[in-house]
């Protein structure tokens, strides 16, 4: 359970959160949109401890996560997998070590245990092949794969994804998709996912929270989207059904399952 | 607050936040046997790769030390060996640290800043703390032991081979015999002089690892950031080596 | 190759440490590897000496001093490394030479004859603390300064006692006059004896000078200086000489005319030539003293070389 209250947040005078508040019970999916440079990204670093609200508290299990020891905090964020939105691999290590680096440093399973593990995971993101390969060599795309392996890597009971289909071909990112929506299901992940791509968030959001001008303007769940008179959203989500509309026909077989 | 005396404070929020962010990195012993591989991989890439340049800066120094000081000091009056007695208590006391500070300022504090700064802006130093590393000590904590560990170890081999550099040159160029050299620096040679030296190397080691992760752990603003911090880095790293070479040089000497 | 990154480090970091220990040794001129003979001293005083100073026996480096340490009571303990080949025998002593104002200090060690039976390793050799250089060099100057005024003071005693007889007619000027001669020989011979001194002082310096050579270009100047003066100080007692031998020779003349019978102290005292060479004679002696005792430093000033450095 991750409860985000009155979350306020100014850089250099400018208010890019204000007064706002989440509720992500446990087993859901929220789908964070809106439009790019709207605070969705601050969003979650304050979900994890990353930044600290100058107004406001997230509460992490019932922990207050800014007024837990540094070590506690440590101990809290072991529950969270983030996907971050440029993948944010260790380009000093390659492909597998990134995967196999939260596994080695809290788990210290025998390394049998670790191999496998990290080859199940890059199996699930469909890059069973590129273990020995360092960050600079993949693609973007590639490189969020490998970061969405990391992720999970771990089994996390939290997941965080910033932005993970956004530069991904449309059939990879329907595989995402899938992997997110088969993550929640197998093994009642909680998720945020941040995402201004509609098609993901029809896939796989339970909920959905739109951020327009530092608050919070709408939220509720995915079918009431097109029920909603929001202005601001329906722009939005317009404007993305829109460049949807454009792209296979492999995406619109999802968008009404 | 004015903004003057923000701009009066300034520099004590700097010298706190750099105070506080080493402390952090060494007050975290829970997961430091994960460090030990990073420490060394750092001692490495600090330590044994700099032999090379710091090798060539310390010949080169030498000898010209050596050239200089017979052109000044050579009279009727001066038996050569006298430039073995300049040249070697110069190696070990100013020349053999400084110039490994300075040339270790530009290639460790320059690296240090630019790896950290890189990891910083792609957000790789958040993707560690979301793990729940701790982050400063992760990252800086075996960049800093690396420096003080393994300058030591560069001050050596700059000293030997600078007074080497020196006494080749000498012989070369007719200056004077490796025979004389020698006998000149044992005259004037004071065991506390190398322990001096060795000092300063580990107070250098300490500035130019910390000062660098100061800078580029708190890299911001993308690629033009990670060249400003690195810039800084060693820039900064040679104004705090000629700070502490002047004052361990009054309160040591 | 799993360790080898460790590996690599670990023996730079060795390496380090030999090169560090072996180094210092080195410079310590200390063997490298084998033990060394180690004896122990005292000195009233250091003068300077320091670890790492060398020891010399003929001349010849044969070890460094380790340490100098202050005692409790207050006498200096010095610690030598020696080569492990030598045998130094019981009775031989060691002195402090070299000079301290220039840092070139050593320890020499004089060997009592080789028939003795060796110090053992960890014994105790004499020390003999022999003055510096400098500093029988400045204690010379100083005894030649008090020779010259107290020659001086006994010729100014005398030169007021002439004054007092010449005023006084009809007193035998003679025997005053051939004791003033005897003064003034004295005074002559004094300055003569000191100038020897002065210019073995002189070469004594010159001597050293291959210690001091050892040091940077300023200490070059200052020797040159130091020299320079000593040389203006021999010139100074020479012209001091000359103006003496002058008035004894005016002394002589006047004595030869009295002896010749036509200086009867009346024919004296009306001969204003004499009187005035007389009293030019006495000027000149009494504007020498005067100088010496105006500027009672004067010549100590110019013999005080320590403060040169």
């Amino acid at each position: 359970m991750i409860r985000l209250e009155h979350i306020t947040k100014q850089f250099n005078n400018t208010v890019v959160l204000r007064d706002v508040s989440l509720d992500i019970p446990e087993g859901e999916t929220l789908a964070v949109i809106g439009r790019s440079g709207s605070g969705k990204s601050v969003l979650i670093k304050h979900a994890v401890g990353l930044l600290t609200p100058d107004e406001g508290r997230v509460v992490v299990d019932g922990a207050n996560i800014h007024e837990v020891s540094y070590k506690e905090l440590r101990r809290i964020r072991r529950k969270f997998g983030v996907l971050f939105q440029g993948g944010a691999l260790f380009d000093s290590m390659s492909a597998f070590e990134n995967v196999a680096f939260p596994l080695r440093t809290f788990t210290g399973k025998p390394d049998g245990n670790i191999r496998s593990r990290v080859e199940a995971c890059l199996e699930m993101v469909q890059l069973p092949d590129i273990g020995k390969k360092m960050p600079s060599e993949l693609s973007g795309g590639m490189q969020k794969r490998v970061a969405l392996a990391r992720a999970i890597a771990l089994e996390p009971k939290y997941i965080i994804y910033d932005e993970p289909t956004s530069g991904l071909d449309p059939a990879t990112s329907n595989h995402i998709d899938e992997l997110i929506l088969s993550l929640n299901e197998r093994l009642r992940v909680t998720s945020i996912v941040i995402t201004h791509d509609m098609h993901s968030v029809l896939a796989i959001a339970d909920r959905v929270a739109f951020i327009h001008k530092a608050r919070i303007a709408w939220s509720g769940t995915v079918d009431d989207i097109h029920r909603s008179d929001h202005k601001s959203l329906l722009d939005f989500v317009r404007a993305n059904e829109y460049v949807i509309g454009e792209q296979t026909s492999a995406s619109e077989v999802s968008l009404h399952p | 607050m004015t903004y003057s005396l923000t701009w009066f404070l300034r520099p004590f929020t700097i010298l706190g936040k750099y105070s506080l962010l080493i402390f952090h990195a060494f007050v975290s012993p829970d997961d430091f046997r994960t460090y030990r591989k990073n420490t060394f991989n750092q001692m490495m890439r600090i330590g044994v790769e700099s032999i090379p340049i710091v090798a060539l800066a310390a010949a080169f120094s030498g000898a010209v030390t050596t050239v200089q000081v017979s052109y000044q000091l050579v009279s009727v009056f001066l038996p050569a060996t006298v430039i073995g007695s300049v040249v070697a208590p110069s190696m070990i006391l100013e020349l053999g640290p400084v110039v490994t500070g300075f040339i270790l300022a530009g290639r460790v504090g320059a690296r240090i800043a630019a790896e950290l700064g890189t990891m910083r802006v792609t957000e790789q130093i958040d993707a560690l703390e979301a793990m729940g590393l701790n982050s400063i000590s992760y990252l800086i904590a075996p960049r800093i032991l690396a420096g003080i560990i393994m300058f030591p170890m560069l001050y050596v081999a700059a000293c030997a081979i600078g007074i080497g550099g020196g006494i080749t040159v000498a012989n070369l160029g007719g200056y004077l015999t490796t025979q004389e050299f020698v006998q000149g620096a044992q005259d004037f040679f004071r065991p506390f002089d190398p322990y001096f030296g060795l000092s300063k190397a580990f107070v250098f080691g300490f500035i130019i690892t910390s000062v660098s992760c100061y800078m580029g752990y708190f890299t911001a603003g993308g690629a033009e950031g990670v060249g400003k911090s690195t810039t800084q880095a060693a820039v900064m790293s040679c104004v705090f080596i000629l700070i502490a070479d002047l004052v361990l040089a009054v309160t040591l000497l | 190759m799993k360790h080898s990154k460790e590996l690599i480090v670990g023996l730079s970091l060795a390496a380090a440490m030999v090169v560090f220990v072996l180094g210092i040794r080195f410079l310590q001129d200390v063997p490298l590897f084998r033990s060394t003979y180690v004896l122990h001293t005292h000195f009233e005083s250091a003068g300077g000496l320091s670890g790492g100073s060398p020891i010399r026996i003929n001349g010849v480096d044969v070890g460094a001093v380790e340490h100098v340490r202050l005692d409790t009571d207050n006498r200096v303990s010095v610690r030598l490394h020696l080569d492990d080949n030598l045998h130094i025998p019981e009775g031989s002593h060691a002195e402090i030479g070299g000079i301290s104002a220039l840092g070139s200090n050593y320890v020499i060690i004089f060997p009592a004859p080789q028939g003795n039976p060796p110090i053992s390793d960890g014994g105790y050799i004499e020390g003999v603390s022999a003055p510096d250089a400098f500093e029988a060099v400045t204690e010379r100057s100083v005894r030649l300064t008090e020779n010259v005024e107290e020659a001086l003071a006994n010729a100014n005693l005398l030169l007021e006692d002439t004054g007092l007889l010449i005023g006084e007619t009809g007193a035998d000027i003679r025997p005053t006059l051939r004791a003033l001669r005897e003064v003034t020989d004295a005074l002559a011979q004094t300055l003569r004896e000191e100038q020897e001194s002065v210019r073995q002082i002189i070469g004594n310096v010159e001597t050293v000078s291959g210690d001091l050579a050892r040091l940077s270009g300023a200490g070059t100047d200052t020797l040159a200086q130091t020299l320079h003066r000593l040389d203006q100080i021999t010139v100074h007692l020479e012209s001091s000489l000359q103006m003496l031998e002058g008035a004894t020779h005016n002394l002589d003349e006047i004595l030869t005319k009295i002896n010749n019978g036509d200086g009867t102290l009346a024919r004296l005292l009306n001969d204003p030539t004499l009187y005035i060479r007389m009293g030019s004679t006495l000027g000149t002696l009494e504007s020498l003293l005067q100088d010496l005792q105006d500027n009672p430093r004067k010549y100590l000033r110019h013999m005080d070389i320590v403060d040169v450095f």
